[in-house]
């Protein structure tokens, strides 16, 4: 009695706790990270490289620009003041102003042990009047930026001296046309209340200045991610209704009352909430394609209430324990062959497919516990079977309990291996992750203006320096820019770099010294004698404290093992001399390539997995049914998982490290068909073929959505899924082979 | 009767000649032009200094581009194009100032040349222009003040004063600190 109620009460008590946790999450954690990026594998072999590829990706998506156009000047140095301040107000704003007041500070702060590369060149030649003269001609020019307070402090201006060397300036190319407001954001862009507060910034200013004509054009990788957020909504919303909708029509003609159809969607809640509670409770935060395909999981959750529900239908006398024990071993041998399925995307490089992995095992193990030992308590009293519950299985069984001969199963296996011979010639396989997702037209051409008007470009390729010690890493991007330098002949071919504005110990003490001996003791009172200012200790004064500005110190990072720095190229790569490409202790990185390459990578490597996986497959069936010949119910898994990817390329959807991810549950999940129609073969189980059937259709129809998505990996695992379903169940009936034919009369009899 | 009619006269004369001579200046507004070929002495007076900075040399403009030609008390020929700003010091070759301000310079030129010769107009897109009103054809002041608060840092307020062309500009800054640029006669070519 006690275990009776034991279990149903338990797993109310754990919907009501992971419902509750879930919701506390989403509104005071905002757990949802939409990051195209975190959908690509990190590079394991090498720490630094994923951190340094980490941390660039994160300082790229960080900027956000807008140039502002129409009205007249006035009105755009208003509402650009405007924006600003809506701007500061959502508290994650840092203005590219700010930035360069805390450049100037630290530059200041260090002006006697910081020299530009060429300003050091001159000092060991013993010339520093090149840089006093320089700084008379600026004392004396039109428009400088020389002014008293800096005739006191830095009458050689070393310090605007270092900037206009360090930095590249970003000015408006049509100051006529457009006012820009720039910076950065300084929380995660990828997650939502963070793309909300700035959008609603936006929304905000664009309410008060779009009826004066003013437009604000957009750049920054949070718009794009806010727009790949509202597509997965949209998405969602649409898997949801499509599958909400097939569930409630199916439910209705089978059982001709809605109760079931209720049942069954309170049941895929329940299971979604405790998958999502579960992997929220796993990982800080969920990506939103595991939201997506959290929707599309309604359609393999409901398949073990269909199995419970119908058998309702097959037994309408049958008692509860009956009922279940009629397809417990079915049920459960396809729970664990698809929960393990899952579990191997544990193993994936991706978090994303971790957090699909929790999400998906935990959802699928909860629904079979709940079609199992709650739904026949709440289930009510079954009515007579509709019309439809009796005509459909008429037309199901026709196809899936077709004994195929022999010749059969050689004619399938010379049609796969034929569309495997000219996938392999014609198909394409997908490693390129520029081609991954199709950004907004409209982002993409308000993106080109800004950059018309600014040159806002995000950073692509940079060198990668590693040491041992934080020194020595930056000992050695010294090196690097030494190497650079020859190479190049001074051309600029990178945008900043840390070294340059915190050198290693033993550079900054060089050029101090060089700064005391060469410049400020011989030159600063001909300086000064010069501008008619009394001699002084102009350089004593410090800044106070500077800290090295964040958008310098983001450059660096540590490991678990060596100490890192990155600095950003500013050239096409195809432009770097050869000898730049990598040295002892740096090399050049393009992450887009990168990326493709260890996709590429472990596209072999999941790929090569897919055949462990079913392997360990057929081990489970061969355990549990203690008989050879249990291998026939992987057969029509493995056809179906070497025709769906072979189907698909010739459909012109190539080939990824995202469909041998999806191929992983054609596995475990395909396998669930073949195990019912070996449980259950003969006449009487037309239910069980309806059951199975309708529990495919549902799979299908909410992962076969999922190939709308514009995101390429989130396609590509929805459609080998769907596919690999629909193969696995339509080559089912191939299990007939491996009945015996005296199994086959005992079954007619 | 006679000397009345001597008295008349006079003033008449002395009203003419008035006129004559205020009527020398034109309107801020009829100033334009092409091309300038004249001499400067800047002053730039700075916070705690007793004395200015003081420079002289020749301003040359030519349609968009200007030459700012310092000769005492060193050789420095700033030449401002809208692409870019060279200098040149001590008739050297024209070096490219300042890495990539470029962008800068471009404004500058723009907004020199838009000062010397009379493009009010166009410096309407920068400056907030405010005309002190002016006897007619006597000498008119023009104040400019930058817009945008990245070109107040560079210019401050800017008081142009002139008459038959621009005669003085004066820029102060935020700090306090002022340069005074005034203009000898020179040629002035209208377009």
């Amino acid at each position: 009695m006690r275990l009776r109620f034991g279990v149903p009460l338990l797993l109310l008590v754990v919907i009501l706790f992971s419902s509750a946790f879930l919701a506390f999450s989403i509104r005071n954690k905002h757990p949802i990270d939409t990051d195209i990026l975190a959908l690509l594998p990190a590079n394991q072999s090498d720490p630094a490289l994923a951190a340094a590829l980490g941390r660039l990706s994160q300082i790229a998506s960080s900027q956000i620009a807008f140039a502002i156009e129409g009205g007249d000047p006035a009105m755009r140095a208003e509402a650009a003041a405007d924006l600003t301040s809506r701007l500061n107000q959502t508290g994650i704003f840092r203005s590219t102003t700010d930035d360069g007041v805390a450049l100037w500070s630290w530059l200041f702060s260090h002006r006697t042990d910081l020299l530009c590369p060429a300003d050091r060149r001159l000092l060991e030649r013993g010339e520093g009047s090149v840089v006093t003269h320089d700084a008379l001609l600026k004392w004396y020019s039109p428009f400088g930026i020389s002014n008293s307070k800096l005739l006191q402090s830095d009458p050689l201006l070393l310090t605007p001296r270092l900037m206009s060397c360090f930095v590249r300036f970003a000015g408006v190319r049509r100051p006529e046309k457009a006012i820009i407001v720039s910076g950065r954001i300084e929380d995660s862009v990828f997650r939502i209340d963070v793309q909300d507060k700035v959008v609603g910034a936006l929304d905000g200013w664009q309410k008060r200045w779009s009826a004066s004509g003013l437009t604000a054009f957009r750049a920054g990788a949070i718009f794009h991610a806010a727009y790949g957020a509202a597509s997965a909504r949209i998405q969602m919303s649409l898997i949801t209704l499509a599958t909400g909708a097939a569930i409630l029509i199916i439910y209705f003609l089978i059982f001709g009352t809605i109760r079931p159809a209720l049942l069954a969607v309170l049941s895929i809640g329940s299971c979604l909430a405790v998958g999502c509670s579960t992997s929220l409770l796993l990982f800080d935060h969920i990506h939103v394609m595991v939201i997506v395909f959290a929707t599309a999981l309604i359609g393999m959750v409901v398949d073990y209430s269909t199995y419970y529900l119908i058998t309702g239908v097959a037994y309408p006398q049958g008692s509860i324990t009956e009922r279940r024990r009629s397809i417990f071993r079915p049920l459960t041998i396809g729970m664990v062959t698809s929960v393990g399925a899952f579990l191997a995307l544990i193993g994936s490089p991706i978090s994303a497919f971790r957090q699909i992995a929790v999400l998906g095992g935990v959802g699928l193990f909860f629904a079979w516990a709940l079609a199992l030992y709650l739904l026949p308590f709440v289930e009510g009293k079954w009515r007579k079977q509709t019309r439809f519950a009796r005509t459909v299985p008429v037309y199901i069984d026709r196809f899936l309990t077709i004994e195929p001969r022999p010749r059969h199963a050689i004619a399938i296996f010379g049609l796969i291996t034929l569309a495997a011979v000219v996938a392999w010639n014609k198909g394409a396989v997908l490693d390129d992750v520029r081609s991954f997702q199709k950004p907004s037209t409209e982002l993409a051409s308000e993106e080109k203006q800004v950059r018309e008007v600014t040159g806002f470009k995000t950073p692509g390729a940079f060198f990668l320096v590693t040491g041992k010690s934080s020194d020595e890493a930056i000992s050695h991007e010294e090196a690097l820019l030494d190497a650079i330098e020859q190479a190049t002949d001074g051309k600029t071919v990178t945008s900043i770099a840390a070294s340059q504005f915190s050198p290693s110990r033993q550079r900054g003490d060089e050029q101090a010294k060089l700064i005391s001996e060469n410049l400020l003791g011989p030159e600063l009172a001909r300086l000064l004698k010069q501008v008619g200012k009394a001699p002084g200790s102009s350089y004593d004064e410090t800044a106070g404290e500077a800290k090295l500005p964040d958008f310098i110190a983001d450059l660096r990072g540590k490991t678990s093992q060596e100490y890192w720095s990155a600095v950003p190229v500013s050239a096409p790569i195809a432009e770097l001399p050869a000898t730049l490409r990598s040295g002892p202790n740096w090399r050049l990185v393009d992450p887009a390539s990168e990326y493709s390459q260890l996709l590429r990578h472990y596209r072999w490597n999941a790929s090569i997995g897919l055949v462990g996986a079913a392997i360990l497959t057929g081990l489970i069936l061969v355990l549990v049914y203690q008989r050879i010949s249990a291998l026939w119910m992987l057969l029509p898994t493995c056809l179906a998982m070497i025709a769906t990817p072979c189907l698909l390329s010739l459909l012109g959807v190539p080939y990824s490290f995202f469909s041998a991810m999806g191929l992983f549950l054609v596995v475990g999940a395909g396998v669930d068909y073949s195990v019912f129609q070996w449980e259950k073969r003969g006449t009487d189980s037309h239910w069980t073929r309806l059951g199975i059937t309708l529990a495919a259709a549902m799979t299908c129809t909410s992962l076969g959505l999922l190939g709308l998505s514009s995101v390429f990996p989130v396609a590509s695992f929805g459609l080998t899924v769907a596919l690999g379903i629909f193969l696995s169940l339509i080559l089912s009936p191939l299990v007939n082979l491996g009945i015996s034919s005296r199994h086959r009369k005992e079954h007619r009899v | 009767m006679r000397r009345w009619v001597s008295t008349g006269i006079a003033v008449l004369l002395m009203l003419v000649s008035y006129r004559a001579i205020a009527a020398d200046c034109i309107s801020p507004d009829q100033l334009h032009v092409e091309s300038i070929n004249k001499h400067f002495k800047q002053e730039r007076y700075l916070a705690g200094m007793t004395s200015p900075l003081v420079s002289e040399g020749d301003l040359k403009v030519d349609g968009t581009k200007i030459s700012w030609h310092m000769k005492t008390p060193f050789d420095l020929d700033t030449i401002i194009t809208p692409e870019e700003i060279t200098q040149s010091i001590d008739g050297g070759p024209a070096q490219p100032v300042g890495g990539d301000t470029g962008n800068l310079g471009a404004t500058i030129a723009k907004l020199f040349a838009g000062l010397l010769q009379g493009r009010w107009k166009d410096l309407e897109s920068f400056f907030y222009i405010k005309r002190a009103p002016i006897s007619m054809g006597g000498i008119w002041k023009i104040s400019l003040q930058a817009i945008d608060p990245k070109l107040q840092d560079v210019f401050g307020e800017i008081d142009v004063e002139g008459c038959m062309d621009v005669s003085t500009i004066q820029v102060t800054h935020k700090s306090g600190d002022h340069e005074v640029i005034s203009f000898d006669s020179g040629s002035a070519a209208a377009p």
